[in-house]
């Protein structure tokens, strides 16, 4: 198989794409294609300043650096959730690998640990809120993700979720025909009041495999490693399942978000977004009186309490709050 | 030739076109990239004994 580009032997077949590059041409091909995506949606204004949610892995990386390379002012900000043991340390190999990119970048990296912020690591608040871990993980991660956007004085926040990503949260929705959802997936969700920050996923129209070889060739080291919780879930199952239509059917999986970006005014239309108010406790947006942060930082409290007071009460398990996005999704 | 795969390992001692190898542990060539060598190939790419053959998987997430 040859390079379409210079016709030396290729390093990366791209069967959607019908065609194949070598080191330097695939490289090429996906800066590209990152700054046409960037443009399309109009991600970024000339001076933006960026915060970058990373977590060590392969997407949220590139990304940092895709964004440091076209000029942007992006820091990156690390949420360690206190997730792992001795010997699959998972977030702090995640960390590790941030703080080197960091370094080669030249740009500051923000950590927020959640137990600090909250009084319990991630793997804790799934036994005080009795509610499943990747719920809580995306809870904080996106309230923390949003207070550190607004605190630090940035524009926008950009997320690592491709195109994978994309797709297995669109089948969900599908699936379900949650409206709401799929009125809130898109690549740029725009700034809602002065509270809820402007949101851009830039590697929306890549597949895991074509940002996994992108960081390959380029040599860039990420956390290899699998949250130790994602074992087993749907989100996986789902884009398995949508990698073996892909290998039949190649750029199946495009089209489908493709087609999907194309027509989802009609569900914005049919479900316009909630009218915003504001938490009474900590003043962030939330549909409710008090927003779902705070009722976890109550709960974790009032366990400590417990814990305190003698043997704890049995406690009724509460449903799982209606959160804009699905929040298992990691990146 | 040496392959690993995540945390699995095993041998071959032939010559073995990339798709094959991964044909036989039902791998799908759109979930993974293959390096030999530490070197980026294609599923058409061929590997010979002796060489170093890491299949990194694509998929993460939860
Ligand atoms: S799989 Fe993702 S969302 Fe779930 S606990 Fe792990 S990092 Fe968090
Ligand atoms: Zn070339
Ligand atoms: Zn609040």
């Amino acid at each position: 198989m040859k390079c379409r580009i210079c016709r030396k032997k290729a390093a990366v077949k791209l069967p959607s794409h019908n065609t194949a590059f070598c080191k330097e041409d695939y490289l090429w091909w996906f800066q590209k294609n990152f700054r046409r995506t960037v443009k399309r949606f109009r991600m970024f204004k000339a001076g933006d300043r960026v915060l970058v949610g990373v977590s060590g892995g392969k997407d949220s990386l590139a990304l940092w650096r895709l964004l440091v390379e076209i000029d942007l002012e992006a820091d990156g900000l690390y949420i360690a959730q206190g997730i792992g043991h001795d010997e699959l340390p998972y977030s702090d190999l995640g960390e590790d690998a941030c703080r080197e990119m960091a370094g080669k970048l030249g740009r500051p990296l923000k950590v927020v640990r959640v137990l600090a912020e909250t009084g319990a690591s991630v793997p804790e608040l799934e036994g005080i809120l009795r509610r499943k871990i990747c719920s809580s993980c995306g809870l904080t991660k996106r309230y923390l993700m949003n207070r550190e956007a607004l605190e630090g004085g940035y524009d926008v926040l950009a997320t690592g979720h491709n195109l994978d990503d994309e797709i297995a949260m669109l089948f969900a929705n599908v699936l379900t025909w949650d409206l709401q959802r799929l009125a809130h997936q898109s690549p740029v969700s725009p700034q809602r009041g002065p509270k809820l920050i402007k949101k851009v996923k830039p590697l929306c129209h890549f597949s895991e495999r074509e940002v996994l070889a992108y960081t390959m060739l380029s040599g860039i080291r990420t956390m290899r490693e699998d949250c130790p919780h994602a074992r087993g879930a749907t989100s996986i199952k789902h884009k398995e399942l949508f990698s073996r239509l892909e290998r039949d059917s190649p750029g199946s999986k495009r089209r489908f978000y493709k087609e999907f970006l194309r027509n989802r005014e009609i569900f914005e239309q049919a479900k316009p977004p909630a009218e915003l108010a504001y938490c009474h406790r900590c003043a962030m947006p939330t549909t409710n009186e008090v927003c779902s942060y705070c009722r976890l930082l109550h709960r974790v409290a009032a366990s400590k309490e417990e814990v305190h007071d003698g043997p704890p009460k049995p406690r009724k398990i509460e449903p799982e709050p209606a959160s804009p996005a699905p929040s298992g999704l990691c990146g | 030739m040496k392959i690993r795969y995540g945390t699995e390992r095993w041998e071959k001692d032939r010559r073995m076109v990339v798709w094959r190898i991964l044909e036989e542990r039902e791998i799908n060539p759109e979930t993974v990239i293959v390096a030999i060598n530490g070197e980026v190939v294609t599923e058409d790419d061929f590997a010979q004994p002796g060489d170093d053959v890491e299949i990194v998987r694509a998929i993460s997430g939860g």
